[in-house]
């Protein structure tokens, strides 16, 4: 009832956002999208129609027959300038355009008054201010013209009234001193630069509209979003991070695959080799599994088990069981344990037969796990245990490949009274079947041996593929040999009787 | 309504395009601050390189016109009356002396920084075509209105030594006839050098004074013709005496001052009983032209000197580094 009004309320809550929500994606990230669209508009016509212009011209209208610019002036937009006066009167006079040092010019208008043009008040217009110099006036009889003094670094004159002079790398302390050549006289006086470097409004503008979009973008996403929905909860359980998996654990379970995959196979069944300590249940449990999942590797992280306490736990169910005990499994699960073939000997007590067909051909018994005292030991039996299992079909059919000869498996052969019958069987089988066999006691064991623990010295010719008539001819001698067994064996009890 | 909100946004609108057009150019500049202008040079060293062309364009004219007018336009001072004399003489003797040529380039010129007027600058010309000696030329601008003018023209002596003075680009300082720190005063140094022309050895400022070159000249000259006067029972007397405001200084680095001054001087010599006092040279003659010689001959000498003033402490002496002289009259008395 509980999930129902929940999700009730969750639909209910999808179909009608909040109240922050919608001010967050109604109002704020259309303005902000709006600044970002109209700072890009912006931006490119600050970029185009908009764009500073490089030459600047800026005029004022002065009277009187000297002006002077404040230092600094020439060189306030630009290094290069052009300053042009052009009279307005009627009466034309010879004006001259020079540039001096302020102290010179000072000297020169002692005692005149003139106009100084001291700024811009804007890009288009020069200010000015009219004002005395100190000092005493010279006649002008006793002055040399002013266009023929030393004191310029460059003069320029005209008889017009319309007078133009390039001052080229300006700096702050040459200024520019015109004379008009009346005190009456009525000009223009303007001054043009050629600005080599133009304030950039796009760019500031360009990135402004980035970072409005992305606020566009964020308005309507993360901050529209409840607050308790951007970050997660600290009551909500945190997810467990997978454990990491280092670098010996990866290795061991790569290795174990491939040990697994390379291992020669005894049977076709998958045998579980390293499920020692594995309860029963468990054991049952997996195999169910590996039915499920056939071709499935399952890996076991051997650091993540305790291998004591797995022991510990399967040691009570082997102990009422003594060692060595033959106890046959028929459960699909104890059919695994071929890991553990110490205790076959034992089991081969009970297979030991004249009457029983070969081991091959036997249904396989698998006997019950039995930890052997000693480690070399259990070595030794593994190999009695191997080449028993190949007895009777490898002492026939590979003979003469016994080239390595195990000295560990001839105790175990020699202890089974079964193992003594069937070298016997060859050497009677192997001049009429096989003309290359050798089927001698000590070949044939050392052979069984080979078989188990070394797969790859085996003879290539001899594990070759068995001719079906040799098999069908095997046959007949083993029902014959049977048959004569049969008959000597009565002859034989009728005799004791 | 609908169409007043609509004007009202489209002026609204406008409004802000004007204000961002009027941005656009950027902020409005304003003068830099400058700094202090009375360091700079008075002239840069294209400006002194003009001016000195055009003084030597008027000079060179008045040379080749053997006249001297127009020569007030671009000197004064001495040279004004030296140059005079010799173009006077040049009339006479129809060339002019190889020592008033004056080179056209210069290896050093010495740029004050000085405001006010008068103006001086020091140049140091090169060696003329001739190998003659280089010339120390000295420029005044007496005031704003007017125009440098060559004041003095001193052929520095062989082997003489000028004291170090900053480049052009820094400019100098012009010192003053009454500069102190120095062993004496360039007024002082300048009357007590007349004083030592004029008694030689015997003057008490002779130890003040390295021995030079226009002394040692002055001083065969005067025993050369004391001998003839002697023979003649003639008498002979010279004096100097320095002018008073015709002296121009201008501050080494080293602390001493380079004094460039005039000092005119009168030889009067006195034939014996019943002869005639002759112009003892041809510059005299030419100067005195058809005049009628009596027993007494008065020559007016102008002489420009150069003199180092070296710091006091510095355990050095005065210096004559150059001079010029040139009879500017001659008048039987």
């Amino acid at each position: 009832m509980t999930k129902t009004r929940e999700a009730h309320e969750d639909h209910v809550a999808f179909e009608r956002p909040s109240r922050h929500a919608r001010i967050m994606r109604g109002i704020v990230a259309p303005v902000f999208g709006l600044l970002a669209v109209a700072c890009v508009a912006f931006g490119a016509l600050n970029a185009t129609v908009w764009r500073p212009s490089s030459e600047i011209a800026a005029s004022a209208d002065v009277s009187g027959r000297y002006m002077m610019t404040d230092p600094g002036v020439l060189s306030m937009v630009s290094s290069r300038s052009t300053l042009v006066v052009r009279d307005n009167g009627s009466a034309k006079t010879r004006a001259c355009v020079a540039l001096a040092t302020r102290k010179d010019a000072a000297g020169w208008l002692a005692g005149h008054t003139y106009t100084r043009i001291t700024g811009m008040s804007d890009w288009q217009t020069l200010t000015t201010s009219r004002q005395k110099a100190s000092g005493t006036a010279i006649q002008d009889d006793q002055s040399v013209t002013f266009e023929s003094s030393d004191m310029w670094r460059s003069v320029t004159c005209s008889d017009d009234g319309h007078v133009t002079l390039p001052a080229t790398a300006a700096t702050s302390d040459v200024i520019a001193l015109i004379d008009t050549g009346s005190a009456k006289a009525k000009s223009t006086v303007t001054i043009h630069w050629v600005r080599e470097q133009l304030p950039d409004f796009a760019t500031p503008l360009y990135f402004i509209a980035g970072l409005l979009a992305v606020m566009t973008v964020l308005s309507a996403s993360v901050f529209a979003m409840p607050i308790s929905k951007r970050r997660k909860g600290a009551s909500e359980p945190k997810p467990v991070e997978p454990e990491e998996i280092t670098i010996a654990e990866a290795f061991a379970g790569s290795w174990r695959q491939l040990k697994h995959k390379l291992a020669p196979r005894r049977s076709s069944k998958p045998r579980r080799r390293h499920a020692a300590g594995t309860p029963v249940e468990e054991t049952a449990a997996s195999n169910a599994d590996e039915t499920h999942d056939a071709g499935t590797p399952v890996v076991i992280d051997p650091l993540s088990r305790n291998l004591v306490a797995d022991i510990q736990q399967a040691q009570p169910a082997e102990q009422p069981q003594p060692v060595g005990e033959p106890e046959e499994h028929a459960s699909p699960a104890s059919a695994d344990h071929t890991g553990h073939d110490a205790a076959e000997p034992a089991d081969d007590a009970e297979t030991t037969g004249s009457d029983n067909p070969p081991a091959a051909y036997q249904p396989r018994r698998h006997p019950h796990h039995v930890r052997p005292e000693h480690p070399g030991d259990h070595d030794r039996q593994v190999s009695a245990d191997a080449a028993h299992s190949y007895a009777s079909l490898n002492e026939t059919w590979y003979p003469g490949s016994a080239q390595s000869v195990q000295a560990g498996a001839q105790p175990a052969a020699a202890d089974t009274p079964g193992e003594n019958d069937e070298p016997k069987q060859a050497a009677e089988a192997q001049p009429q079947d096989d003309a290359t066999a050798n089927p001698t006691s000590s070949q044939s064991t050392g052979l069984r041996s080979a078989r188990t623990h070394a797969p790859a010295q085996v003879n290539v010719e001899a594990t070759s593929v068995i001719d079906p008539k040799e098999l069908q001819a095997y046959f007949a001698r083993w029902a014959a040999q049977q048959e004569h067994d049969g008959a000597d064996g009565g002859e034989q009890e009728s005799i004791k009787e | 309504m609908t169409s007043r909100i609509t004007r009202i946004a489209a002026a609204a609108l406008a409004a802000v395009c004007m204000m961002t057009v009027a941005g656009c150019e950027g902020q409005i500049p304003q003068p830099a601050a400058s700094a202090e202008h009375t360091d700079k040079p008075d002239v840069t060293a294209a400006q002194e390189r003009r001016i000195r062309a055009k003084i030597l364009k008027v000079v060179n004219a008045a040379n080749g016109a053997k006249s001297v007018d127009g020569l007030d336009e671009r000197m004064s001072g001495p040279e004004l009356a030296i140059r005079t004399s010799e173009i006077t003489i040049a009339q006479t003797t129809g060339a002019l002396d190889a020592k008033t040529n004056i080179p056209s380039k210069m290896t050093q010129a010495v740029i004050p920084t000085d405001s006010g007027w008068p103006r001086s600058i020091f140049t140091i010309t090169t060696t003329t075509s001739d190998q003659q000696s280089q010339r120390l030329l000295v420029m005044v601008q007496d005031n704003a209105h007017s125009n440098y003018k060559l004041w003095g023209v001193a052929r520095l002596f062989q082997g003489a030594k000028l004291p170090k003075f900053p480049v052009t680009s820094i400019g100098a300082q012009m010192g003053t006839a009454k500069d102190t720190g120095l062993v004496a005063t360039p007024q002082q140094a300048v009357t007590q050098y007349a004083d030592v022309l004029q008694n030689g050895s015997s003057s008490p400022y002779a130890s003040k004074f390295t021995d030079d070159y226009f002394r040692q000249e002055l001083t065969k000259l005067s025993q050369t013709v004391q001998e003839g006067m002697e023979r003649n029972a003639g008498t002979q007397q010279q004096t100097f005496e320095a002018v008073n405001g015709q002296i121009k200084v201008m501050r080494s680095s080293d602390g001493g001052d380079l004094v460039v001054a005039q000092i005119n001087s009168e030889w009067t010599r006195q034939a014996g009983e019943g002869r005639e006092s002759q112009p003892a040279s041809d510059s005299e003659k030419a100067l005195f032209g058809n005049g009628t010689a009596t027993s007494t001959m008065k020559v007016t000498y102008v002489n420009v000197i150069a003199l180092y003033v070296p710091p006091a402490g510095s355990h050095q002496k005065i210096t004559a580094v150059g001079a010029e002289r040139q009879p500017v009259k001659v008048e039987a008395i």
